[in-house]
């Protein structure tokens, strides 16, 4: 549990962070606000949050590699992971409580930006803001969980570069507008069961692909491939020289 | 006298020049990046060319949306290349060997602008290429009047951009904060204000190169100004 505060403060402490609080708040509900629209779409909201993952995205990015942003040859090259592998020696706990962290924090964040987006959605269309259906409901659920495991897919991708450089630019260009996933899905049908596709499936009814999953099953392929990065970037982790 | 004094100046910055190319090339993040881009447009190409053809091949598949994407490698180059100096102490040895700083930058402006043109003519040629050979079964091939002047543009642009890349890395020195800003501009913010999808939009090397031009101007002055 110290651990967990530990890595907590840290992050707070990262200016970064509070950059990708307010790109995952401001971005969906930028989008809103600037769509101009004739009539009401079945994905409206959910394909703004699909874009505002971003600051999910870089949250948990940002979470790893700032362990290993070189304070320059004045500080002989220190990383900030040599003092945190001091403070906390057993890397396991190390890297769970830092996904614990990033998850919670993305979790918060999601509710945040799905709140947000569709209070102003739902005020410009002039539908009551609490005029919730259970359908809505578990939409809402399905794109918070999308969320939290995008978070975690870009914590675990950059254990393994080390560098947040790499996973923030696929995650990134892969989430503007028209997704890499789903150019690929016009190759094979394979790239539905990519996490990104796969996990979108849990809000977005609306995807135009040849196979369908149902949410559930969806965000289960999203969470396989998330369980499975994680158990194999721990081991990285735990294992590698620092 | 002054003829003599123009041709060593020349001569000083066409060495400095050649020095910054070494750097570049011998950078390991320069060759990845390169590899990363070249395969990405290649694949890219691969799944838009892989929908059976119904007419002729088509500008947007081969050239348009492959660049669209491929521009995060170009930001990637230019940032990366302007930050190598700072991730260790290169900037000291580099300013120890080059000390006028304007002339420095200049330098390594023109060597990265050249490495860049050829990365981009690589990966559009490539792509445009790879395209055809694909779509061999096209009901026709794409106009050379259309294709020639595009893929001219997409080059122009992707060097331009990489300028811009390196401009913002310099003001920075820092990766991943100018990387993560220019990349949130064109994939996020551009398509947003502008209403359509990157991969529609069509690269424009003329609305691109003055603002490369300001940001390397602003980059000049603040390096020139600033502690090392």
């Amino acid at each position: 549990m110290r651990t967990v505060r530990a890595e907590l403060s840290k992050l707070a402490s990262l200016p970064a962070f509070w950059f990708a609080c307010v790109v995952g708040v401001l971005v969906p509900t930028g989008i809103v606000l600037l769509a101009g629209r004739a009539a009401p779409r079945v994905d409206d909201g959910y394909q703004e949050l699909a874009v505002g993952v971003l600051g999910a995205i870089v949250l948990g990015v940002i979470a790893m590699s700032s362990e290993y942003t070189s304070e320059g040859a004045e500080s002989a090259g220190g990383r900030q992971i040599n003092t945190t592998l001091t403070a906390v020696p057993t890397r396991g706990r190390l890297f769970l409580a830092k996904a614990l962290v990033v998850g919670s924090t993305s979790f918060v964040l999601a509710i945040l930006a799905t709140t947000a987006v569709f209070s102003v959605l739902r005020l410009s269309q002039g539908v009551g803001v609490l005029a919730l259906t259970g359908d809505d409901l578990a939409r809402m659920g399905g794109v918070i969980a999308y969320w939290v495991l995008m978070s975690l897919l870009g914590y675990g991708l950059t254990a393994f570069t080390r560098s947040g450089i790499i996973p923030l630019a696929v995650l990134l260009v892969n989430s503007s507008t028209v997704s890499v996933s789903y150019l690929l899905t016009k190759a094979t049908p394979l790239a539905n069961y990519l996490p990104d596709l796969a996990g979108m499936r849990m809000f977005s009814r609306d995807l135009a692909t040849d196979v369908e999953l149902s949410p559930l099953l969806g965000g289960a392929v999203m969470a396989v491939w998330v369980a499975g990065l994680l158990i194999v970037a721990k081991l990285v982790f735990a294992r590698r020289d620092a | 006298m002054s003829a003599l004094l123009r041709c060593g100046r020349i001569h000083v910055f066409c060495r400095a020049m050649h020095s910054e190319l070494v750097k570049l090339w011998s950078l390991p993040a320069f060759w990845l990046t390169l590899a990363g881009t070249f395969g990405g447009a290649l694949l890219l190409t691969l799944a838009l060319s892989s929908a059976p053809p119904t007419g002729p091949v088509e500008l947007d598949k081969v050239l348009v949306q492959p660049v669209a994407y491929a521009q995060a490698g170009f930001v990637l180059l230019g940032v990366l290349a302007a930050c190598s100096e700072y991730a260790g102490g290169q900037i000291r040895t580099t300013l120890l060997a080059m000390p006028q700083r304007v002339s420095q930058r200049l330098a390594a402006t023109a060597a990265l602008l050249l490495l860049a043109l050829v990365v981009a003519a690589l990966v559009v040629g490539g792509g445009v290429l790879f395209g055809y050979v694909l779509l061999a079964e096209a009901a026709g091939a794409l106009d050379a009047g259309l294709l020639v002047p595009s893929a001219l543009n997409a080059i122009g642009y992707l060097a331009v951009l990489t300028v811009l890349g390196a401009a913002l890395g310099t003001l920075t020195r820092r990766v991943l904060p100018a990387a993560a800003a220019l990349l949130l501009y064109l994939f996020v913010l551009s398509p947003l204000v502008s209403g359509q999808p990157v991969t529609d939009t069509q690269p424009d090397t003329a609305g691109l190169a003055p603002w490369s031009l300001a940001f390397l101007v602003a980059s000049i002055v603040v390096v020139k100004h600033r502690d090392a």
